[in-house]
């Protein structure tokens, strides 16, 4: 697998409206180099699937890096939040992974969907990221992030799992988005830190 | 219908949710308030953003208040969640079934959780359920409830109620400043509730002192404000007049009537306090007309039965009878709704 495309995260602060980018950057940085035990400076490698399902040799490599200095010149406090969540001195942790998704969806969205722009974020309706707000038309992004479990945990995620006698049923995110009359155009974006694995793939039209 | 004016309204909502989660994720208290605090503006703005919408289809109404609730869950308030929820449950019933269940399928099991949480945490409350009161008589039930109520509100800092409560203790024992800070952080998670302006308004200046209050009065507009708040109005710019110099005594007054006037107009809003207004609106008339207002204004403004209640009344100074009994009703009625 071949580095198909390299992003530098202090691009993110150009390509999307600095106002979402300075909240999920330090998420970025605390959740990436998580748990791999292996190297943990950029930069770091995602194998990036475009579709769902289909063989894993499939994909591209999209290698993330950032330079922390250049980073502190949009955010100076930057490093320093993103220690605070490294360290988990929080009882929300969860939020990071979450937060960490939205950051890498905003990275995904600049690199595979170049020009366009987020505008607005959803917290209980679908899509979390929206790039057109148009009723009845709407546009965006569905993100979930994964701190292990690599593919077989992001296909949970898009196609749902059936009940067992430990865990009720859960429905897949791609069904769900296919319902919704009043969206126009969705992408699925989902990621994963241990393995660094990841899904960016239109679900609808 | 206009997508811009939507779009504009809506505006900044998205990026208060993404800083509130950014603010949970810290996950100290004052991140967690100041993030509930965020949600609870986004919730609004998204509502502000559905009524900009000329005729919005069964399925934007559905999605907004979806999104509301969610923000209310979020924002740690299930208690406001729970009242937007039953909004969700009748916009639902115009959404055929395969698309209301795709969009309410995150909210449903955040709402359930969240609700079942909230319960579990007042079922804890021994003495405040016992007493139904969240301010007992008793000095030795008091503390316990308070202790309640704390602990309630270190899990949902969002539920405004509970600041409410927590000022309530404050005020009782005169501990203005906290009972200043509780009061307005109530007012930040729910700005457009008219009591808690209004008891804001009778604290400011044992909490801020007079110059506070004084700042407080000029921001409040008559034009837009609920009966609880013209009163308190009225009767604190009554009460600054007494010690203003003669040439601001009669702007104050004439404020404190224009307010009493129209807080007497609202009174089918609040009838709990409909003597108080009409006694306000005559003390405010009496003192613009030069007059000294004794308490035969209060048998005429229909409050005898309170005056005999009361016990005591303040022999030259209705206003402050007025002032007390206004803060203890409001007091009350707002202390039923946790």
């Amino acid at each position: 697998m071949e580095v198909s495309c390299h992003y530098a995260l202090e691009r993110l602060y150009v390509d999307q409206d600095r106002d979402w980018v300075i909240d999920a950057v330090p998420a970025v940085l605390a959740w990436v180099p998580a748990r791999t035990g292996k190297k943990a400076a950029p930069p770091f490698a995602f194998a990036l699937s475009r579709r769902l399902g289909g063989p894993a040799a499939a994909t591209e490599a999209v290698s993330l890096s950032w330079d922390v200095d250049a980073l502190r010149t949009y955010d100076s406090a930057v490093a320093e939040r993103a220690a605070r969540l490294r360290d988990g001195r929080s009882v929300q942790r969860e939020h990071v992974t979450e937060l960490a998704a939205h950051g890498l969806a905003l990275v995904a969205v600049s690199i595979l969907l170049p020009g366009r722009r987020v505008v607005h974020m959803n917290l209980g309706t679908a899509p979390d990221l929206v790039l057109d707000l148009t009723p009845g038309a709407v546009r965006g992004v569905e993100v979930a992030g994964r701190s292990t479990g690599g593919r077989g945990a992001l296909r949970r995620v898009a196609d749902g799992a059936a009940a067992t006698p430990r865990s009720p049923a859960v429905a897949g995110k791609v069904a769900q988005l296919r319902n919704r009359g009043d969206l126009a155009e969705v992408h699925l974006s989902l990621w994963c830190a241990a393995p660094r694995v990841a899904v960016f793939a239109q679900v609808k039209p | 219908m206009s997508i811009e004016l939507y779009s504009s309204v809506l505006g900044s909502a998205g990026r208060q949710k993404l800083r509130a989660k950014a603010l949970l994720a810290a996950g100290d208290r004052q991140s967690r308030l100041d993030a509930a605090i965020l949600l609870h503006e986004a919730a609004r703005t998204e509502d502000r953003a559905l009524s900009a919408v000329e005729t919005p289809d069964a399925r934007l109404r559905l999605a907004s208040l979806v999104e509301q609730c969610a923000c209310l869950v979020e924002g740690l308030d299930p208690a406001g969640a729970a009242t937007t929820w039953g909004r969700v449950l009748v916009a639902s019933a115009e959404v055929p079934s395969p698309q209301r269940d795709a969009v309410r399928e995150r909210l449903d099991p955040m709402f359930g959780a969240a609700f079942k949480a909230f319960r579990a945490e007042l079922r804890t409350w021994k003495t405040i359920r016992r007493t139904g009161r969240l301010l007992p008589d008793s000095g030795v039930d008091r503390k316990t409830a308070r202790r309640e109520l704390e602990g309630t509100m270190g899990v949902f800092p969002g539920v405004s109620s509970l600041w409410y409560g927590v000022f309530r203790h404050d005020s009782a024992e005169e501990r203005w400043k906290a009972a200043w800070k509780a009061i307005e952080t109530a007012r930040r998670l729910e700005p457009d509730n008219s009591r808690y302006a209004a008891m804001a308004l009778w604290i400011a200046g044992k909490a801020i002192g007079e110059g506070g209050l004084d700042r407080c009065l000029a921001g409040i507009s008559v034009e837009t404000s609920g009966p609880e708040v013209l009163a308190m109005y009225a009767l604190n710019q009554v009460s600054l007049a007494a010690t203003a110099p003669a040439s601001a005594r009669g702007g104050r007054l004439a404020k404190a009537l224009a307010a009493a006037i129209r807080g007497e107009s609202l009174a089918h809003e609040a009838e709990y306090l409909r003597g108080y207004l009409v006694a306000t609106r005559l003390l405010a008339q009496s003192l613009c007309q030069g007059d000294e207002p004794g308490h035969e204004l209060l048998f005429q403004a229909g409050l005898g039965r309170q005056m005999v209640s009361r016990g005591e009344v303040p022999a030259n100074d209705p206003v402050e009878f007025v002032l007390e009994n206004v803060a203890s009703s409001i007091g009350r009625s707002e202390e039923l709704r946790v």
